[in-house]
């Protein structure tokens, strides 16, 4: 009886264990991940880049103002826009790359942040945006969510979702540490593509080639 | 030994249990954090030292590791991240969290176990008695009843186990019968002895006006002594209490005040008070061995 309850236990154990997925956070996250630099908007590499092109760092770095992908950020799995000279290649149906653009802003807590006190805003950047709008290449199939996932993994950004086993669907609770309910009671996390707010949740959401995705954080009433 | 300390009047005592059980409570800065559970695991060890490090090691131990382990598992703010699970950032700060709540757990666990030894019921009888007749002796009863308990359900089951119907005799469903009949005999005589005991009580005139106490304490030099030095020690930790020396901020980012000398006047200010049972034991043991 004794020995049943404790493999019994052990295996609940080791169930538990094998359904965790553990990864150790990139490089280029960890990098970029100290509290200090988490309200950059952009990795630091980017921003730096943007300066000496005579841009301020506090404006959104559009895709087009960053001359050339660096090959650290290639590799995290974020593409910038194309360089002029490949778009000058009039070849799009031989090399068809999928792609989006990914756009994470909190602006709207940005309208009345004299309603929030300090500590709560410590997490929120000066312009509002956490990932300015940049082109994130995209496999066939992927959702909004594979992709916000993707990216704030690989810039450090950190994101917490939770699944609704139900309906098998996504909620984001928070995005760089500003979460549902943090500003008022009904704010929280919201995502448009083209525009639009799709009546689905963001996992079940493929993309499309040139889908602009963006991700806003709402006040509510 | 004798514990000086325990022998002070009981207002006195039961104003330094309060106020350093509240302290302990909010306070989340890991100074005073440090600072309380020290202090209260010499407490409690001063007064009964095997007890104190048996349940240290046997549950506030493994409590402590389980709580910081939990806590960055089901809370996942925080702006360091460590790694990620199933998706999910686990992150410094929601570790760090997860290990000052257990340390804030463990200290008012332990500082409660002062408090039982020290304020016992006839303490609590003799300083709300008057005031809150059915209160007191309600706490008094309620704070007895686990102990209580423990000790009758042993003595049910000795005698159950006597005529063979023990809760571990026989099969599964015969255990879990004789188990059921234990709590049905438990709780019968609990509602018989608390009528017992109202009854008892009022037959005697509890919360009658100009009724004595079985114990009576004098509010002598002593006391007073230890009052007004308790007193002055209150006042810089409520002072650092509203200038935000105890703040801390755990999420995103971990934020303290910067440790100046007011702020160090005020640790100094707590240590002395959570160390004041430890303290006042030694000034009495010196004093006393200098009179002889």
């Amino acid at each position: 009886m004794k020995y049943i309850k404790k493999a019994l236990a052990l295996f609940c154990i080791l169930t538990v264990l094998a359904g965790c997925k553990v990864e150790l956070p990139s490089q280029h996250a960890a990098s970029s991940a100290g509290p200090s630099e988490s309200t950059a908007p952009v990795s630091s590499e980017i921003r730096s880049e943007a300066e000496t092109s005579g841009i301020s760092g506090s404006a959104p770095v559009s895709s087009a103002a960053v001359p050339q992908s660096s090959p650290k950020t290639a590799s995290s799995g974020v593409s910038k826009a194309p360089p002029a000279k490949k778009t000058a290649v009039p070849a799009p149906q031989l090399q068809k790359e999928t792609s989006c653009t990914l756009f994470i802003s909190c602006g709207d807590i940005l309208k009345n942040r004299e309603k929030f006190s300090e500590d709560k805003l410590s997490a929120v950047p000066k312009d509002g945006i956490i990932f300015a709008e940049k082109n994130v290449k995209i496999k066939n199939g992927e959702t909004v969510f594979d992709v916000l996932l993707r990216v704030t993994k690989a810039d450090g950004i950190p994101m917490e979702s939770a699944v609704s086993p139900v309906y098998q669907s996504t909620y984001i609770k928070g995005i760089n540490n500003i979460y549902e309910k943090d500003f008022g009671a009904s704010s929280g996390w919201t995502y448009t593509v083209n525009g639009k707010q799709p009546p689905v949740s963001c996992n079940g959401y493929k993309l499309k080639n040139g889908d602009k995705i963006q991700w806003l954080f709402v006040c509510g009433g | 030994m004798r514990n000086r300390f325990a022998e002070l009047h009981p207002a006195v005592l039961f104003l330094y249990f309060t106020a350093v059980i509240l302290f302990s409570m909010f306070f989340m800065h890991p100074v005073f954090l440090a600072i309380s559970l020290f202090c209260g695991f010499a407490c409690s060890a001063a007064l009964h030292l095997g007890k104190t490090l048996r349940f240290s090691f046997r549950f506030l131990l493994p409590m402590l590791l389980v709580m910081t382990a939990v806590n960055p598992l089901l809370n996942h703010r925080g702006a360091t991240i460590l790694l990620y699970v199933n998706d999910n950032p686990v992150t410094r700060e929601a570790l760090l969290y997860g290990f000052s709540s257990a340390c804030m757990f463990s200290a008012v666990l332990l500082w409660f176990s002062c408090w039982n030894t020290v304020i016992t019921s006839d303490k609590l009888v003799y300083l709300f008695g008057s005031v809150a007749p059915s209160l007191s002796l309600l706490f008094s009863m309620v704070l007895r009843f686990v102990p209580r308990f423990k000790a009758q359900i042993r003595t049910i089951e000795n005698a159950q186990k006597g005529i063979g119907k023990g809760a571990d005799q026989g099969s599964i469903f015969i255990r879990a019968k004789n188990g059921m009949n234990i709590l049905s005999i438990l709780t019968t005589w609990a509602l018989e002895n608390g009528i017992t005991t109202a009854d008892s009580m009022r037959a005697r005139g509890y919360g009658l006006a100009g009724r004595t106490s079985f114990s009576i304490y004098a509010f002598n030099k002593r006391d007073k002594t230890a009052l007004i030095v308790l007193i002055v020690m209150l006042f810089p930790v409520f002072y650092g209490a509203f200038t935000g020396e105890n703040n801390i901020r755990y999420y995103p980012s971990l934020a303290v005040k910067p440790i100046s000398f007011v702020s160090n006047l005020v640790y100094a200010a707590y240590f002395l008070l959570c160390a004041f049972p430890l303290l006042f034991n030694a000034a009495i043991e010196v004093k006393e061995h200098d009179s002889i």
